[in-house]
């Protein structure tokens, strides 16, 4: 066996398939991801049946479960990592990892990835069911690919948010208000921030402009795309709905946002590559980020004079 | 491995654990910490191990300061709790901390079955950790802090909350670990529990040391005040009178072996006063001197250090 697995990990491992919990979470979770596949199924192929099968209605399902896949994920990565720190702690094993020659890096990526692995078995056991939509021609297997590692990247940075939460906060329930917080942040905080800026700028630009509205000057529009795409590479949504735009050729997320507060000016996103592709990258960044910082601030303020 | 606490100073807030803490512990020593409820042992051995840092002053091994590395090579540490994980057999959580000092697979094994043995818990290995009694889980907590063979074993209370057998073994393993070389520091609460195992202790109260080195030191340096019990012949009252005329023997008091007092001097001054007595035309059919035990000791040393307040917290503790 590879001598060079993480301690933790290994360990975790050993536990997580002696414990009928974890069986028990993925099988609930494929189970719902099944029946809520079936039931969209069943009312559009109903509708389709009086009007004719449509294939675009199958796409419609397959970005709804996408969606409701990504919900969950956001949801259930802070409820599996932002106690894995304290649940050591709790247990007093804490102080029995810090004082092995493992570093408190090895102690974070072995709690966050034995997190993520009962999420990446979720996932995969999910890929099945997706695997449907290729079937009905709704999607490619490509498509379901790049999902699949899009929602891994995701889940990998609300893990790392939630470890690090898990880290500072001493106080289990502190440390899943403050993930979900941070969630929250990324998924409306940023939409509202692209907002404010908005209409900070118009103010600046012309007092009178958001007043008459409909008029927007083509300076002000630039700049404010360019605000709007980096604040909307962090947003997990904004990336998921490119991703499914890029998939099935809709708009989705331009229509989405124009309900919110832009509806002065053409949302347009001004990055280069696909903001799904920029989204996946920044997760990627955030999450190494939020590790580093963890394993920092688990350390042990060591020695000192002498 | 000379292990030293160089003006080690730990503050909480305002709460000073360790107030200047002076300590020196000889290679293949065993070295008892003793002190009461909240007197700064785990805070100590928290800094000897490195998972906290003082505030000041410092911990040298062989006269360097410790690093990460030092730390976690040549220290084991038990702590005063153990902690185990749900569904991990005795091996595996034995194999888990093998894993944590990189140990290779090939090797645990060997270790394992080895160290298993040395806690006796051999019949185990396949058992859930979490099904072990209390008394076993501290034996697997000691065999976890010996797997990567540390000159240093630093236990906090190992014997808290064992039955008196299993103490007793407790200390046979301890004794027997020193006997390979290695230094053994423990705390503890309980005097009597270290005095037949230590060579040396430290005695601390409220972040202070207040007695260090040889347990037969220790004991020496305090005969100074010595219980004495003489019996008179007759009335107790013409004796009582005269020892308090005595500037050197304090308060007599009658106790069931006779008049007991405490008496500042040395074996000559002892012959003086027992002719001054029978001078005194006081029978005295005998005089005896009540051993002074560790526990004695003990109790003087942390009531006496402070200004007072915690001699009543000690009365209180269980002792034995
Ligand atoms: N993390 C902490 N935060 C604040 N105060 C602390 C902390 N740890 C210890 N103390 C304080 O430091 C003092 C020494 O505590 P310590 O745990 O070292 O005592 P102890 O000698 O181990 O006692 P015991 O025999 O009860 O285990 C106590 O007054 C305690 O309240
Ligand atoms: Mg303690």
């Amino acid at each position: 066996m590879n001598n060079n697995l993480n301690p933790v990990f290994r360990r975790e491992i050993i536990t997580a398939l002696r414990s009928w919990r974890t069986f028990f979470a993925v099988s609930i979770y494929v189970g719902a991801l099944l029946a809520i596949a079936a039931l969209l199924l069943f009312v559009v192929i109903r509708i389709d049946f009086v009007h004719g099968f449509n294939p675009q209605s199958a796409i419609t399902v397959y970005n709804l479960l996408s969606g409701i896949q990504l919900g969950l994920i956001l949801l259930l990565v802070p409820a599996i990592t932002a106690g894995q720190i304290n649940g050591e702690r709790e247990r007093q094993t804490l102080d029995l990892m810090l004082v092995t020659k493992m570093s408190a890096l090895t102690i974070v990526t072995g709690k966050l990835l034995s997190a993520l692995m009962l999420v990446l078995l979720m996932i995969l056991a999910g890929v099945p069911v997706f695997g449907v939509f290729v079937y009905f021609g709704a999607v490619s297997a490509l498509n379901i690919m790049a999902l699949t590692v899009f929602m891994l990247v995701t889940a990998t940075m609300v893990g790392s948010v939630s470890i690090l939460c898990s880290v500072l906060f001493r106080r289990t329930m502190i440390a899943y208000v403050a993930s979900y917080f941070v969630v929250l942040a990324l998924l409306a905080g940023t939409i509202s921030a692209a907002g404010i800026t908005f209409y900070v700028l118009a103010a600046s630009h012309d007092s009178r402009m958001h007043l008459s509205g409909g008029f927007v000057p083509f300076v002000l529009s630039t700049q404010w795309r360019e605000i709007f795409t980096w604040l909307m590479s962090f947003n997990p949504l904004a990336g998921f709905m490119s991703l499914q735009d890029a998939q099935t050729g809709a708009s989705s997320l331009e229509s989405f946002l124009a309900v919110f507060i832009f509806r002065f000016t053409e949302v347009r996103l001004t990055s280069a590559a696909p903001l799904w592709l920029v989204n996946i990258v920044i997760n990627m960044g955030l999450s190494c980020v939020f590790v580093a910082i963890s394993a920092w601030a688990l350390k042990p303020a060591r020695r000192a004079v002498s | 491995m000379m292990l030293e606490l160089v003006d080690l100073v730990k503050k909480f807030g305002r709460t000073t654990a360790l107030d200047g803490v002076n300590l020196c512990v000889a290679p293949r020593s065993i070295f008892g910490f003793v002190g009461p409820n909240g007197a700064g042992k785990t805070t100590a051995i928290k800094i000897i191990t490195g998972l906290i840092a003082p505030t000041s002053g410092g911990v040298r091994l062989n006269g360097e300061g410790l690093t990460d590395r030092t730390c976690a090579e040549k220290i084991g540490y038990m702590p005063d709790f153990f902690g185990v994980y749900d569904n991990l057999k005795v091996n595996e959580y034995m194999d888990f901390y093998a894993g944590t000092y990189y140990i290779p697979y090939a090797k645990r094994r060997g270790i394992i079955h080895e160290l298993l043995e040395t806690v006796n818990l051999s019949d185990k290995y396949d058992a859930y950790v979490d099904s072990l009694s209390r008394g076993m889980k501290q034996r697997l907590c000691l065999a976890r802090s010996l797997v990567h063979d540390p000159d240093i074993l630093v236990l906090d209370e190992p014997a808290s909350g064992l039955d008196p057998r299993s103490r007793v073994e407790m200390k046979a393993v301890l004794r027997r670990l020193s006997g390979t070389g290695k230094t053994v520091i423990v705390s503890s609460h309980i005097l009597p529990e270290l005095s037949e195992m230590c060579t040396d202790i430290g005695v601390i109260s409220r972040g202070k040391i207040v007695a260090a080195g040889n347990v037969e030191d220790i004991l020496r340096n305090l005969q100074s005040a010595r219980i004495l019990q003489m019996r008179p012949l007759g009335e107790p009252d013409a004796l009582i009178n005269f020892l308090r005329s005595l500037p050197e023997a304090g308060e007599p008091a009658l106790a069931s072996g006779g008049i007991e007092f405490s008496f500042a001097g040395d074996d000559t001054a002892l012959a003086g006063l027992i002719a001054a007595v029978t001078a005194q035309g006081i029978g005295i059919t005998a005089v005896s001197e009540k051993q002074g035990s560790l526990e004695d000791v003990y109790m003087q040393l942390t009531s006496f250090s402070g200004e007072g307040g915690h001699a009543d917290e000690q009365q209180s503790e269980p002792g034995i």
